[in-house]
């Protein structure tokens, strides 16, 4: 996946959330962006999902200009796979149903067709036993995987994944870190947004810092974490490796 | 120690339902306890009963009730049109439409049906050559009715969390599917109660329409009252009457209440 951004601007209010950033990131497999709670990680992540519409700027993915109309922008979000903090599944929909819902309505599958990949995908993830429950009968951990089966059935170009453990107990998070983890291996481009420094360094291959709504730095994984250049880097390091 | 009162009495703290006998029981009691006030207060009235005149004309109640059958059903159906339009104006992005149905559901709600229906009939329907009593009448009501099943319909559409949509925009369903899919089956289980009380409600406005001659049961219990002099016995059969109509339709509201209460 290849990433650039020329001046993007997005204000919410007041609030300036990403400040004319620009930068062209190399081909990446595997992006992290981590910085302080309310720098603009969530919403650089969101602008690339095709949700957010920046007020200037220009988002690249893999060369291609991303148009911010809403017909484009709705062809765009049915080719990437999101990921959300609180699950977001439909509780009205058995985790099946939530698997088929975008199958069937937004990718022309036929139902049995829908089914099938559906069936298979939770398969794939051990879910099968919950295949017919609704998502308040599965635990914080089954809902976010159904919502990464969710994400990954329609066969995505990439995966945008926004804090998906963060709403999570330790022992759930691991299993949906493992998840992530396996679909990283076997080459599926995604973009991460998250908290857990040791699953970043280990699962990424670029890191982005995003604080104040700019990229403060951008490199190699394991560069950002070993040596960080800027002051902010390092005292945001400094804080959440404490403990 | 001794219990002061039974457990019979009491509904069960721990959140089990009450038991069917003491449920019964406790009904009795109840029914038996607001019997014997209008007992006594009947027994008290120096009043000479009059029924057989009054069933002379058992032919115009029942016409009356049916006509208010008819009605109601059709200004249900209507209303829930009208609402149904006016709940989504009332969320539509184009202003102008959105003003409009404030104006409407507050104008509505806040002035007496009674008003309403004078002004649409003398003044309104008579400007736009409509002069079917029948016709302007349903309207009205349809029209009173949906202001407030818009709210109802407003609310429950608004009871579906920010974060349902957000998911439903980013897995690419359109405005459209997102509320035909995600939108409509979570708030039909919701509003479903609400919107059965509210149509036993509109059973009971119906009755205001006697005022411009619709012919239906209140306008006939008065006709009846008029020719025969016997007030009770032309309006006890007419409460009795709607009751036959407003307590299955509250009953069935309450039933889906308890169906709907833990399904997510």
């Amino acid at each position: 996946m290849q990433l650039s951004f020329a001046n993007l601007t997005k204000t919410f209010g007041l609030r300036t959330v990403l400040d004319d950033i620009s930068i062209v990131l190399p081909d990446v497999h595997a992006l992290v962006v981590i910085g302080p709670s309310g720098g603009g990680k969530t919403t650089l992540l969101r602008t690339v999902a095709g949700l957010e519409r920046p007020d200037s700027g220009e988002v690249r993915i893999d060369g291609k200009i991303l148009h911010f109309d809403e017909a484009s922008l709705l062809k765009h979000r049915r080719s990437v796979g999101t990921v959300f903090q609180s699950f977001n599944l439909f509780p009205h929909l058995t985790a099946l149903e939530n698997v088929i819902l975008p199958l069937e309505r937004a990718h022309g599958y036929g139902h049995l067709q829908a089914v099938e990949a559906a069936q298979a995908i939770l398969k794939r993830f051990q879910l099968d036993g919950h295949a017919d429950k609704k998502p308040a009968q599965l635990s914080g951990g089954q809902q976010q995987r159904v919502a990464i089966a969710r994400a990954i059935a329609i066969k995505p170009r990439f995966l945008l994944l926004d804090e998906p453990t963060s709403a999570l107990d330790p022992e759930m998070t691991s299993e949906v870190l493992d998840i992530i983890g396996e679909l990283r291996d076997e080459g599926r481009d995604l973009l991460l947004v998250t908290h857990h420094m040791g699953f970043a360094r280990t699962a990424a291959d670029h890191c982005l810092f995003v604080a104040d709504g700019r990229i403060v730095e951008s490199g190699p994984v394991e560069r950002l974490f070993a040596e960080p250049h800027s002051m902010e880097l390092k005292q945001f390091l400094g804080r959440v490796m404490r403990y | 120690m001794g219990k002061l009162v039974p457990d019979i009495l009491f509904m069960p703290d721990d959140g089990r339902a009450a038991p069917l006998i003491s449920r019964v029981a406790a009904f009795a009691v109840a029914f038996l306890m607001v019997s014997a006030i209008f007992l006594f207060a009947f027994s008290q009235l120096q009043y000479g009963w009059n029924w057989h005149a009054v069933w002379q004309y058992r032919q115009k109640f029942l016409q009356g009730w049916l006509v208010t059958v008819l009605i109601s059903a059709v200004a249900l159906c209507l209303s829930l049109l009208i609402s149904i339009f006016f709940a989504l104006a009332r969320r539509s992005r184009l202003l102008p439409l959105r003003y409009l149905a404030m104006l409407y559901i507050e104008g509505v709600r806040g002035t007496p049906l009674l008003v309403q229906i004078l002004v649409f009939f003398y003044v309104v329907a008579d400007a736009f050559g409509i002069s079917n009593r029948y016709a302007v009448g349903i309207l009205t009501l349809s029209f009173f009715a949906g202001a407030y099943l818009s709210e109802i319909i407003r609310a429950g559409i608004e009871s579906i969390g920010e974060s349902q949509l957000e998911s439903a925009h980013a897995i690419g369903l359109t405005t459209f599917q997102t509320y035909r899919f995600v939108i409509l089956p979570q708030v039909v289980k919701r509003i479903l109660p609400p919107l059965a009380g509210q149509f036993a409600s509109l059973i009971k406005d119906s009755s205001l329409l006697s005022i411009i001659a619709v012919s239906e049961f209140t306008l006939n219990a008065q006709e009846v009252n008029s020719f025969t002099f016997s007030t009770l016995e032309s309006y006890l059969p007419l409460a009795a009457g709607y009751l036959l109509l407003t307590l299955p339709v509250s009953l069935f509201s309450r039933y889906l209440e308890q169906k709907y209460r833990y399904a997510t």
